[in-house]
Order: C-alpha cells, then structure tokens, then sequence
C-alpha cells in the first residue's frame, strides 16, 4: 500500500483517528502486507464507529473515546504483531528464525573474527640472550676457538672469490679430483698454510661457543650461521691436506689434519648448541674417520704409527659425548611462540596470522615453511576456533621435548626393544597444533644420526687395532675379544643399533667391520648396494659397513 | 459493567466464538453484537478485540477474508471453523459446570 492508497483509506476519518492508526501501523513493525490488512480493519472500525455521527466536532469526540477505548497504540502494535505472528504458515517462521539464527551467527562471527586479528604479540623474552647464555661455558674468551675460526673462514673466503677454480672443488674429496686439478689444490694448499694453521691453533682451544647479536626483537629463528658454510670450506681444506700428504707418505702430517678436522668438529658438538651446529660437527667428525680409513685402506703403515694414531683417537674420543642436546632446540620454539601467538594476559592467546604469514612470503631471513599456506589448507575454522592457543602450545611443546629428552638417552636398539614407534608418538604430541607440526625439526633423525656418529667413530679404535694385529701376528683376529685379551684394544665399543658390541667378520684375505644399521638386525654383515653395486653409506636396511673401504 | 479483566480473560474468546457462530461478522459488527446479545453485561474493550481475533485466526478457530459490502465497502469477515466449533462446544460445556458449580457456592442452588 502506498502512501496514497494510505491517505485516501484515512481521508474520511478524523485527524486524530488517523493519526492513531498510522502510529499503531509504525509501531507494529511488520511486513507490509500484513500491516496493510491491520490498518484497514482499523480504519473501517473507526469509520463504522463514526458513521452516525452528524458533526465534524462529535466525530472528533468520538474518535477520542475511541482510541481511549482501544489504549496504548504501543501496546496494541505489540499485541497485533504477536497476534499476527502466530498466523503465519510453519514454513516462514522457520525461515525467518533461520535467518535470525544466521544473522546472528554471522554478527558473532564478525566480532569474532576481529577481536581475533587485532590482537597483537607481547614479546618480553630475550631468547638470543638465553641462547647465548646456554652455550657459552664459564671460561675466559681467550680459551675460545670461535674467533680464530672465524678469522680463518674469513681470509678463506677471500681466497675462494679470488680463485673460482677452488670454489668449484670446495667440498669434493681429494681422490676424486682429477689430476689436473689436484695441482691446483695442493698450491692453494701450500699458499694458504698460515689459514689452516689458525684452523689447528683454534682446535686446540678447550672450548668453542658462538654469541648471536640480539634483544627481544629479535627472532631467533632469524639468526643465520654462516661461519658454518666457512668452517666446512676448512675442513675441506684439512681434508685435502691430509689427503695430499697420505699420497706422499707423509703419514704423521697427515693424521695431525684428521685429528684436527676431528677437534673443530668435536667443538661444534661439544657446544650444544642447535641441531645445525650438532649435524655440522658430526659431519666434521664422520670426514675425519672417513678420512682416516681411506688413507688406512689405501695405504701400508707401519704398526709404530698405528699404535699412535690409535692412542690419539683413543683420547679424542674418551669422554665424548654422542648424544644430541635439544636444550637449544627448544629456544627457537618458545621464541616462536611468544611471536605467533597474541598476549591476553593470562597465559592464553591465539594465532597472531601476520607473523605465521611472514614464514610464507618470502620475509628475508624467514625460512620458507609454507606455515602461512599449511593453516589456510587446514581451513579458516580450524585457524579462528580450534587450533591450541599459546599456552596450550607451550604445554605441547614441553611434552615433545620431554619425550625425545628420553630418547636421546635410549639406544635406537633399545628403542626398537620396547616398541617405541617414535614418528607415532611424535605426531600424537603435535597432532592439531598446526604451528608446531611445521617448526618441529626432524628430531628421530638427527638423534639417530647422533647414534650413527657414535659407532662409525668409535669403530676406527677396532679397525688400527686389526690393522696392528695383523702386522704384528700376521692375520687377523678370529674375534674382537682376541684384540683386547692381547692388549691391543682397551675395550669392545658397543654398537647402539644392535646394544651388542661391534659386528666382525674374519674373511679370507680381510675383514668386515660393521654395525646392525637403522633396521637394528644382523645381516651378517651384509650392506645394502645401489644399482651399480656400490655399498649405499647408512641405508635403511642391511648393515653399515666400516671396513673394508670402497 | 466493567468486570475485573482476569475473569473476561478466559471467557472473551468463547464469547466471540458462540457470536461468529451464528453467522460471519467484521470487527465493528462483532463488538456491537458482543454488547448487544449480552444485553450489554459485557463489553470487548476495542484494544483486546483484535489481537483476539488474530490469536483465534493463528489458532485455525476462525478464519478471516475480505469481502465487499453491499455499501461498497472492504471489510474482513471472521467465520468459525470445524476446529473452532468443537473448541466451542468443549468450552461451554467447562463453562456450564463452572456456572452450575458456582451456584452452588453461591447458595442459589441447594444439594440434592
């Protein structure tokens, strides 16, 4: 009905009947139609009372007693309105409560949802500070080997950009470059021996701890390490060195670079610092060993020189510790924390999405995690109403490295022993805490090569010790007791994959020396071979073979 | 005379339902009959009259349409239902043995 159509059903009535009738109307707040109806009926009502009504004045009196007679025009559009509600079909209050629900759902939902995006992280950690704090033993700063590392990487590299043929081969082992490149090593060699000679000055300091530049703006999985590309040219380097001088027979010389390849690495895991520090040293440790027995496997040393080598090794590796530490692993995941989660003041706290979106888009010195895309795949619901706030996180967090506390201090032998399927109770941990599922490292693996790092060190003592014997008695053992019943071992180094000692094997003209491997069984020492027939270095299945080599 | 509104309360829909059962009606012509066949006892004050007669629509007891008077005029007829006419029954029967009961209280008729 239109205001026309309004006026002309109101036209015969009394101003103040009209007035009260579009005010009832207003009040009513109903469709239009309906609305349409209720003022019709209302003002025939009014014209029927008035019908009989000589005068303008006694219609207005009457029209007053009227609307007195019919009340409150508020009261009455409400009860209308009630009334008329109850008349509609089933199917419309069902679609207008819909809606309503719906639009309260959506209102809630917007609220929801802002409150969720303005809230911002308080950072109040210094976790840079803490992390520096953990590494760094109580010592004087002229006991640490970092500095002259560092100095040495550094007129390292400035030769690596002054020689482009070098770079290339950096990271190559010496006999795999051609002999028209060994040349070109062995000068740089020979110029370059004050940089090496830092290289053995810093390995013979006790100690070795980096210190990171940083406050509480800090993100501490910004920091990057370079020196540790650097610190793997050096040893390289010493590689090739030793490599170089085993070719000439220069055996002492030779071993003197292993040992020292050897010490950098033991620094670097001495430190427990973080898992690339940890890997990088192993690395440094499994060159030198690997080292040692190419240059044993391709050359004829007396037994003199073997006893001394052994004995050094015996010292360097006496009171070493293979296990991983994940104390300052669990740094970069607090830091994490308190940086993608928002502050509500009581512990609690939801996903701050402007920083979880950082790890996605390419932010300098952010490694790309893909956390940003790995949320949104998980669906907006799950980001806005379900995912662990900060400190539900805290909790998980706690709970993983609690647990993988107890399996770095369990054997991968004991492990397999009592049922422990690692990936299965790590992702129980985690599971739905989208944020720690992606910065968790891969921490089954770098503990196992941890283990891994134990028995092929450890297993260059057993090896001299035959090489010895055999010079000595003229064949090899029939077993590795044999070796320290006649003093040429102190004692059987157990293999953690196995919780047994060492595998060995007399053969015909040789020996095997090998660990039960990642499958933790006896292959009798059977290795596993690529396509060419090649021993595979630590597959998953068959055993690890440390002697004889390739 | 002007009865307390608890004591119409109930009665006000059965009152408008014997009314409407006797022949369709329009609001206007409903209230005067209400009056008229009450001779004048009681009266539907004009404010309770439609949202009742709205209540009673919702309820199927009655329904409404628009027809055109003889006068050329619109007005909305109010008929009773089926539904609306055993509803009537059940409620006069009630009414019958609150008045009798009543009567009894009131001494007006003496136990057997």
């Amino acid at each position: 009905m239109d205001d026309k159509e309004k006026d002309k059903l109101l036209e015969n009535l009394p101003a103040c009947a009209a007035e009260y009738i579009t005010l009832v109307i207003k009040k009513m707040r109903y469709r239009k139609k309906v609305r349409a109806d209720v003022m019709s009926e209302l003002a025939a009502h009014f014209e029927d009372e008035l019908r009989d009504c000589k005068t303008d004045e006694e219609k207005e009196q009457k029209a007053q007693r009227l609307i007195e007679n019919f009340g409150d025009p508020k009261l009455l559009a409400i009860l209308m309105r009630r009334a008329k509600k109850r008349c509609r079909p089933l199917w419309r209050t069902i679609a207008a409560r819909t809606f309503q629900a719906a639009g309260v759902l959506i209102l809630c939902l917007t609220l929801y949802t802002a409150w969720f995006l303005s809230g911002k992280p308080r950072v109040t950690i210094n976790y840079v500070d803490q992390f520096n704090r953990m590494v760094r033993p109580t010592a004087d700063e002229s006991l640490n080997a970092a500095p002259l590392y560092d100095e040495a990487a550094k007129r390292y590299e400035k030769n690596l950009q002054d020689c482009n043929e070098l770079a290339k081969l950096s990271g190559k082992k010496f006999h795999k470059l051609t002999d028209e490149q060994k040349p070109t090593v062995e000068k740089w060699l020979a110029d370059n021996k004050e940089i090496l000679d830092v290289v053995v000055a810093g390995s013979n300091k006790p100690y070795f701890w980096q210190t990171f530049n940083g406050d509480e703006n800090t993100d501490l999985m910004s920091i990057l390490m370079p020196f540790l590309g650097n610190y793997r040219h050096l040893a390289y380097a010493l590689h090739w060195r030793a490599q170089s001088n085993a070719e000439k027979g220069n055996f002492k010389d030779a071993f003197d670079d292993i040992k020292t390849v050897y010490r950098v690495g033991r620094h670097l895991t001495a430190d427990k610092g973080t898992f690339v520090e940890q890997l990088v040293g192993m690395a440094f440790k499994a060159l030198s060993v690997g080292t040692l027995r190419d240059i044993l496997g391709h050359n004829r040393i007396d037994s003199v020189t073997l006893a001394a080598i052994q004995n050094d090794f015996e010292q360097l590796i006496a009171n070493n510790d293979f296990t991983v530490s994940i104390e300052a692993e669990k740094l970069f995941v607090y830091d994490e924390a308190q940086r993608c989660f928002t502050d509500d003041r009581f512990g609690g706290g939801h996903l701050y999405l402007k920083k979880v979106a950082e790890f996605s888009l390419g932010e300098p010195n952010y490694p790309n995690l893909r956390l940003f895309e790995t949320l949104m795949n998980k669906g907006p619901v799950r980001i806005l109403f379900t995912h662990p706030n900060k400190q539900q996180t805290m909790e998980t967090a706690d709970r993983y490295y609690t647990f993988f506390e107890k399996i770095a201090h369990k054997t991968p032998a004991q492990v397999k022993a009592e049922g422990i399927i690692i990936d299965e109770q790590e992702m129980k941990i985690v599971k739905g805490n989208v944020l720690l599922e992606t910065l968790v490292p891969a921490t089954r693996k770098v503990i196992e090569i941890g283990y891994r790092n134990k028995v092929d060190v450890e297993s260059t003592l057993p090896l001299i010790a035959i090489l010895r014997y055999k010079q000595d008695v003229g064949d090899y053992p029939e077993n590795l007791d044999k070796l320290v019943e006649t003093g040429y071992l102190k004692k059987i180094p157990i293999d953690p994959f196995s919780d047994k000692p060492l595998g060995y094997k007399k053969t015909s003209d040789n020996f095997i020396i090998y660990s039960f491997g990642e499958n933790c069984q006896d292959d009798d020492g059977q290795p596993d071979r690529d396509k060419e027939g090649k021993i595979i270095p630590f597959p998953d299945k068959g055993d690890w073979i440390f002697w004889p080599v390739e | 005379m002007k009865f307390e509104s608890q004591l119409l309360k109930g009665i006000a829909p059965v009152v408008v339902l014997e009314i409407l059962s006797r022949g369709q009606m329009y609001g206007y012509e409903l209230s005067r009959a209400v009056e008229q066949r009450s001779n004048n006892i009681l009266t539907l004050g004009k404010g309770t009259l439609y949202p009742l007669l709205y209540n009673l629509e919702a309820k199927k007891l009655v329904k409404g349409k628009w027809e055109t008077t003889d006068s050329g005029r619109s007005r909305r007829y109010y008929s009773i239902t089926s539904k609306g006419k055993e509803y009537l029954a059940k409620q006069k029967t009630e009414l019958r043995e609150l008045a009798t009961g009543l009567d009894f209280v009131f001494g007006i008729i003496k136990p057997a």
